[in-house]
């Protein structure tokens, strides 16, 4: 194309002249040529350099298409993509402002970020959440999700069930033995028969629902073991006993529903029947837009209020609710009845039925500091993408003035602001405790054998019941509690406080509330237990505080005063050996290297630590003097290998006698005199 | 009053019968039997895991029989038995074994809750590595049921 044919120059100059005009246009207009246009026009002047008055064109076009790539390479597409994801990451925890940030920033370097973005989530998308997956199970600490994403909806029955089923059929007429991975090495697991694995199943599940996950997909047998009845019907008595029933009267409740609603499926009603979760708290984050004030009239600020509502509900039929703007990471381990703290809602909740026949929570609550103020919400329990009944979908909110309930007043709360609640499970609400009674009942209430003369049953929160008829001795009892707060992080200074209610009855003609005296007796090595009693009108209230005892917490910061000194000492010697000049020798290098190794045996004497660092009590030494030893020590080994040189090493040879042939000799001469000049 | 009991390999034990008697087993044969010095055969207990058995027995002994369901139900396991389910994977399964052929609900249950514990939060490749055994799943069939159990994933 060097030689253009005279007919072809015409046309191309016709072109120009569009073309000149066009650009011309179009910088008027001041809008951006797009990519694939400038691409195109470069390719054509490309062709036809000789006009001068093209080429300025020319250039400017050429700056143009170079400056896209250039820019990008400059940031890195990486980064932007890294702003969007993070921005994600961001907005998916609910902070909405942060998040804005971060997608404004990835945005103005890469405006085609989110179309990457999404393609990279089609393609390994699965990788990206199996990894989130992993760091949530590895890390115990609390991870606060938001889901977004269209709620959960099971698979249509036809096309999702009958494959499987097939499949479980097929696995089931195949031998299932299980294979060992390695061959010297037996399976004992095969020694158990079916039935007692479901047992461990059971368990497992219990613990934790995803366990089950992992475990179907472990080989064919655990798969078809999963599906057995036993381990989901062990799963809804529990999931779905309404408070204040005692079990056995929960498990003819169960049994009944499962036959009414379910054909009697076990698993398909622990699927399918809203429930709610106790092993963590429902958040629903909230935003609200505050305009702010600034001092010209062209920029007016606006404050994005990002703050949450806290729902966690507890297997007894209360509910704690909270409204704060504090993030969930601080909130939700202190989130307990006894949360004491404005805008903190104490409340009951109950199932009930629609006209429809769907099941709907309704929540009873009060605001501590408003006694007369009763608040209703009505929630829906819904599934999200990442799993079923974690999601609470607001009906109705209203509240009601005491003085005022005769009128029928209710105050109807707007419903735009409210966003739906999302589950976080919380691990540490687990910890538990045990309490051992043994009743002593008095003397007008058992006969000479110590047999009871009525009826009696002994509540706990309303939760438990433990009846004795008329005729038995009082037998002792063993009763589980949780604890409502406390964190092992908190080590030596870690504090648990668990309450319950405990009261009695007696069946003479009618019930009568059987006065109650209380004394506690609690030992266990390394912690001190303070009992707190608050006497009800039928009731006794019992709160327990147990903490570190002093000598445990004198020991253990004893072990962290230890561990200063003993770095503060090798601070000293290092000091000496690197400004004072104080020969070293391999064992004297040595004694840093030791006590990095002695370092975590004294961590672990402090009674009681927790196995993983992080506690206050690293905090206060262990992490410091750590740093401390290794910096002495490698500063140490430095000066030890710097100051070698072989006229050293030879002067050594004098101080080893053992060393008697003629060349240590001749040395030996040479060094005196070197040493003499020294002096 | 004691009882005899012998092991598979015909080691004698003595022990209290209330100890003894924490076997359901063992309890129902001295109600058919009555009072009889000749010992109680075993044939499915070696000598070393009767030997723990008791051990378990003894000290379990001042322990309410509660036939409540819910306190069975509950997962912790207390400090005394972990300690005492420390032991290697053959061990564990032949005490759970001889506490389901003995009939002895409590420990069954703590075996049982020790191997909860032992998969609690693995994943099913670690699962697969704590017992020695093979994937006998296709990827296919793996994927399946992956979905099919997608409901429980909990994140």
């Amino acid at each position: 194309m060097s030689i253009p044919t005279p007919n072809s120059e015409q046309e191309l100059n016709e072109f120009r002249e569009r073309w000149k005009q066009e650009v011309v246009s179009k910088q008027h207009s001041g809008q951006q040529t797009n990519a694939a246009d400038t691409e195109d026009h470069h390719s054509i002047v490309d062709d036809n350099t000789s006009s001068s008055c093209d080429k300025a064109l020319v250039n400017d076009i050429s700056q143009l298409t170079i400056d896209e790539p250039e820019r990008q390479s400059q940031y890195q597409p990486t980064t932007a993509f890294e702003l969007y994801d993070k921005a994600v990451d961001l907005e998916s925890q609910g902070q909405l402002g942060k998040a804005l940030d971060h997608y404004r920033q990835a945005f103005r370097i890469d405006s085609d970020v989110d179309k990457n973005y999404h393609k990279y989530c089609k393609g390994g998308s699965t990788e990206k959440l199996t990894a989130k997956i992993d760091l949530a199970t590895k890390t115990d600490e609390f991870r606060h999700i938001i889901p977004i994403g269209s709620e959960y909806i099971q698979g249509k029955d036809s096309s999702s069930h009958e494959p499987f089923k097939a499949l479980l059929e097929d696995f089931s007429m195949q031998d299932l033995s299980l294979v060992p991975r390695l061959d010297y090495r037996p399976v004992f697991l095969a020694k158990l028969p079916n039935e007692i694995l479901v047992t461990v199943m059971k368990y497992a599940t219990l613990l934790s629902l995803a366990t089950f996950f992992e475990l179907a997909v472990v080989c064919k047998k655990f798969c078809l073991l999963t599906r057995s009845p036993t381990i989901w019907r062990c799963l809804c008595e529990q999931a779905y006993r309404p408070p204040g029933i005692s079990h056995s009267a929960s498990q003819r409740l169960q049994e009944s529903y499962v036959k009414e609603n379910y054909r009697g499926h076990w698993m398909k009603m622990f699927i399918e029947r809203p429930r709610l979760r106790f092993d963590g708290v429902y958040i629903s984050t909230c935003h609200y837009i505050r305009p702010g004030s600034s001092e010209n009239s062209w920029n007016q600020p606006v404050h994005l209020v990002t703050y949450y509502r806290y729902l966690r509900f507890f297997p007894d039929g209360t509910v704690v609710k909270h409204v704060t703007t504090a993030e969930p990471i601080v909130v939700v381990r202190r989130l307990s009845k006894y949360l004491r703290k404005r805008q903190t809602f104490v409340g009951t909740f109950r199932w009930r039925r629609n006209d429809d026949g769907d099941l709907f929570l309704q929540i009873n609550s009060q605001d501590l500091a408003l006694p007369n103020e009763r608040f209703f919400m009505t929630l829906v329990v819904k599934g999200t993408q990442r799993g079923r009944h974690n999601k609470l979908v607001w009906k109705k909110y209203t509240s009601v003035n005491e003085n005022q309930i005769a009128e029928r007043q209710e105050a109807l709360y707007d419903l735009k602001l409210m966003k739906p609640y999302f589950f976080s499970p919380v691990r540490s609400y687990h910890k538990k405790y045990l309490i051992h009674f043994v009743f002593e009942p008095s003397a007008n209430m058992v006969n000479a054998h110590g047999q009871l003369l009525y009826n009696t049953t002994i509540g706990f929160s309303s939760l438990k019941k433990f009846p004795y008829s008329a005729g038995d001795t009082m037998m002792p009892l063993q009763v589980e509690f949780n604890y409502d707060n406390g964190d092992p992080i908190d080590y030596p200074f870690d504090r648990y406080t668990g309450y319950f209610e405990i009261d009695a009855f007696a069946n003479v003609w009618t019930n009568v509330i059987i006065p109650l005296s209380f004394r506690l007796e609690a030992s266990m090595t390394s912690f001190s237990f303070t009992p707190t009693f608050t006497a009800f009108e039928q009731h006794l209230g019992l709160q327990i505080l147990t903490g570190r005892s002093n000598t445990t917490l004198g020991f253990s910061l004893f072990m962290c005063l230890l561990m200063w000194a003993l770095s503060l000492v090798l601070a000293v010697f290092g000091y000496q050996v690197m400004f004072r000049h104080r020969p070293v020798h391999a064992h004297g290098c040595m004694i840093g290297v030791t006590m990095l190794f002695a370092l975590p045996t004294l961590r672990s004497a402090q009674p009681g630590v927790p196995e993983n660092t992080g506690c206050i009590a690293d905090v206060l030494g262990y992490y410091w003097n750590m740093a401390i030893i290794a910096l002495e020590t490698i500063a140490i080994l430095g000066c030890w290998v710097a100051r070698w040189s072989p006229n050293n090493e030879k002067a050594k040879g004098t101080h080893e006698p053992s060393k008697t042939d003629s060349q240590t000799t001749l040395h030996k001469f040479g060094h005196l005199e070197h040493i003499e000049h020294f002096a | 009053m004691s009882v005899r009991l012998l092991s598979s390999d015909s080691e004698d034990f003595t022990v209290a019968k209330e100890v003894a008697e924490r076997s359901m087993l063992i309890k129902n044969m001295l109600e058919d039997v009555g009072d009889n010095d000749n010992p109680i055969p075993l044939p499915n207990v070696t000598a070393k895991i009767l030997r723990k058995v008791i051990e378990w027995c003894e000290h379990h002994l001042g322990d309410p029989v509660t036939n409540d369901e819910n306190e069975r139900r509950n997962t912790e396991i207390d400090e005394w038995d972990q300690k005492f389910m420390e032991v290697d994977q053959e061990t564990l399964f032949d005490i759970i074994l001889a506490a389901n052929y003995l009939d002895i609900k409590p420990l069954l249950d703590v075996g049982c809750k020790t191997v909860a514990n032992m998969i609690k939060g693995k994943t099913a490749e670690e699962i697969r590595k704590i017992f020695n055994i093979v994937n006998d799943l296709t990827p296919e069939e793996e994927a399946q049921i992956r979905k099919e159990n997608e409901w429980a994933e909990d994140r």
